[in-house]
């Protein structure tokens, strides 16, 4: 056993070399926040579970079973195949023309063909923890839990959370990995624009190597099966129209710099500190309340004033301060 | 196995005790529990360190410093459910970044221009003569001694390397480090006890590999 002496030599030795090396050398704010929002966003999608996505998933759970049992006694007396599995859920409806034929909450089983109007957005959550939107005038098949056939229109996936989905097109499928893009039929061309992560095309015709476009690349695919590449911005208007259908998240409980990374992905933002002593903060704060019925300009403007945070964005970045 | 997290064998003996195995398997947990606060810990104490030790090897290229420390970094966590604490976490991501480095070099067919420790020493050592003059051996010995403090604080569990930097290079009292730990003072005076002990440890062993 150690005795006090003991102690005291160990105090005086650690503290001589600690006091002779000095501190350890800092690494690059800017690139340490951007390691750190690369790891956590892989930290999430591997270990934390969507609150809203957990919830709703734990109330579909009876009417889950409940399918997957009349599922199996059609299989049983009719000789049917079980495909009558969940495989979605209405997250959120945009309609600007009335009744939409859809309603938030309402589940969607395999197979299922949804079609939205002019003017009517769609998100759903996939089974697999995926966000799934739909643009006006677009109709999918969600052929199974990692499967959706694009049929018209445009659609945008976010597969931060859950495991790829592939999407089916005219031209090919659409492998994503850790990734946001969207994918729209445009004439008899498909037009891929990456946000984040990469995704890769097996194409139905000739080409045999995959095609992979990454972030900030749009890839035209043509019906003869040539393609065109070019460069697109993470944050221009283009991408303005995934807003009409997101539900700003509760924030009671979170950090500030969870609900930063939050906005900054739905936005295409990168987030950037003006001092250290801010970027220290946004892990430390914690919000209470709920912006959940905002806009998600009005919630980002509401959360930084009440949490005595300033903001600007300025060419994609969204730079935050403390005065 | 592509992407294979190998723990060096000759490391595990950097374990120290079993509180600080304990401190790294609790911080383990509550990451796979969903636990922001975790999460941020993790990246405060060893985004950085892995970055020391990359950027030693990798001088003079700051984007794959940066690109191998993202990987190294997102791989470890992904595969964090086979952690098992017999090593430090520490030298669970250095094995992860020595991999990467290599995987880099081979994919690119060309050799690694890693500066070798001792090497960097040397030039630490032979820049501080062109400036000031002095005795190149006392210059290497403390250039090496730095270094090596600064790998046993990387090497310790986030709260051992935290409440040492406190109190002995920031001069914070017991209380404080208490309140910043958010434990009793004395329970921060015995977290302190053990942080000392452990880096005596591994600071000894350290100089033993480096001998």
């Amino acid at each position: 056993m150690k005795d006090e002496t003991t102690d005291r030599d160990e105090d005086e030795s650690t503290r001589e070399l600690l006091q002779a090396a000095g501190p350890r050398p800092s690494m690059p704010l800017d690139v340490l926040e951007a390691i750190r929002n690369e790891a956590r966003a892989v930290w999430r999608a591997r270990f934390v579970t969507e609150p809203g996505t957990r919830a709703r998933w734990r109330w579909m759970m009876p009417l889950a079973a409940a399918v997957c049992a009349a599922a199996f006694l059609g299989w049983w007396f009719v000789g049917r195949t079980s495909e009558d599995a969940i495989v979605a859920v209405v997250a959120r409806v945009e309609s600007s023309r009335g009744a939409s034929g859809f309603s938030a909450g309402q589940p969607l089983l395999a197979g299922a063909t949804i079609e939205t109007a002019d003017h009517a957005w769609l998100a759903l959550s996939l089974a697999g923890g995926q966000s799934l939107r739909l643009d006006e005038g677009t109709k999918v098949t969600l052929i199974s839990v990692d499967s959706v056939s694009l049929e018209r229109g445009g659609v945008y996936l976010d597969s931060l959370h859950g495991v790829p989905v592939t999407i089916a097109t005219v031209a090919g499928d659409f492998v994503p990995a850790g990734t946001q893009f969207e994918l729209r039929l445009v004439g008899d061309a498909v037009q891929l624009r990456v946000r984040e992560g990469q995704v890769a095309l097996k194409q139905r015709r000739g080409g045999s190597e995959p095609a992979v476009a990454r972030a900030g690349q749009q890839l035209i695919v043509r019906q003869d099966g040539t393609l065109h590449r070019d460069q697109i911005g993470r944050s221009d208007a283009d991408w303005d129209w995934i807003l009409a259908v997101i539900r700003v998240p509760e924030i009671e409980g979170r950090t500030l710099q969870s609900f930063l990374d939050w906005m900054a992905r739905e936005r295409g933002w990168s987030v950037e500190f003006g001092s250290s002593e801010a970027a220290r903060l946004s892990r430390e704060v914690i919000l209470h309340g709920s912006v959940s019925e905002m806009s998600p300009d009005d919630a980002l403007n509401t959360v930084m004033l009440s949490s005595g945070f300033t903001h600007q964005v300025s060419n994609g970045t969204l730079v935050v301060s403390r005065p | 196995m592509a992407g294979q997290i190998v723990t060096v064998g000759p490391f595990q003996e950097l374990r120290t005790s079993v509180e600080a195995a304990e401190e790294e398997r609790h911080l383990v947990r509550r990451m796979k529990a969903g636990e922001e606060r975790a999460f941020e810990e993790f990246a405060d104490h060893y985004i950085p360190g892995i970055y020391r030790f990359a950027a030693n090897r990798l001088q003079g290229e700051p984007e794959l410093t940066r690109d191998i420390v993202q990987s190294t970094v997102c791989k470890v966590i992904e595969k964090l459910d086979g952690y098992r604490g017999e090593a430090p976490l520490f030298v669970w991501l250095y094995a992860c970044c020595r991999n990467e480095i290599a995987g880099h070099f081979r994919r690119a067919g060309s050799r690694p221009s890693f500066v070798d420790p001792d090497e960097k020493t040397l030039r630490a050592a032979e820049s501080a003569l062109a400036g000031q003059g002095g005795n190149p051996e006392a210059l290497l010995l403390q250039s090496e001694q730095e270094n090596l403090v600064h790998l046993t604080l990387d090497h310790l569990p986030p709260r051992y390397a935290s409440a040492l930097e406190w109190k002995y290079l920031q001069g914070e009292s017991v209380v404080e480090i208490g309140r910043r730990l958010e434990v009793s003072p004395k329970a921060a005076e015995s977290l302190l006890t053990r942080a000392r002990r452990s880096f005596e440890t591994i600071y000894s062993r350290l100089m033993e590999k480096n001998r």
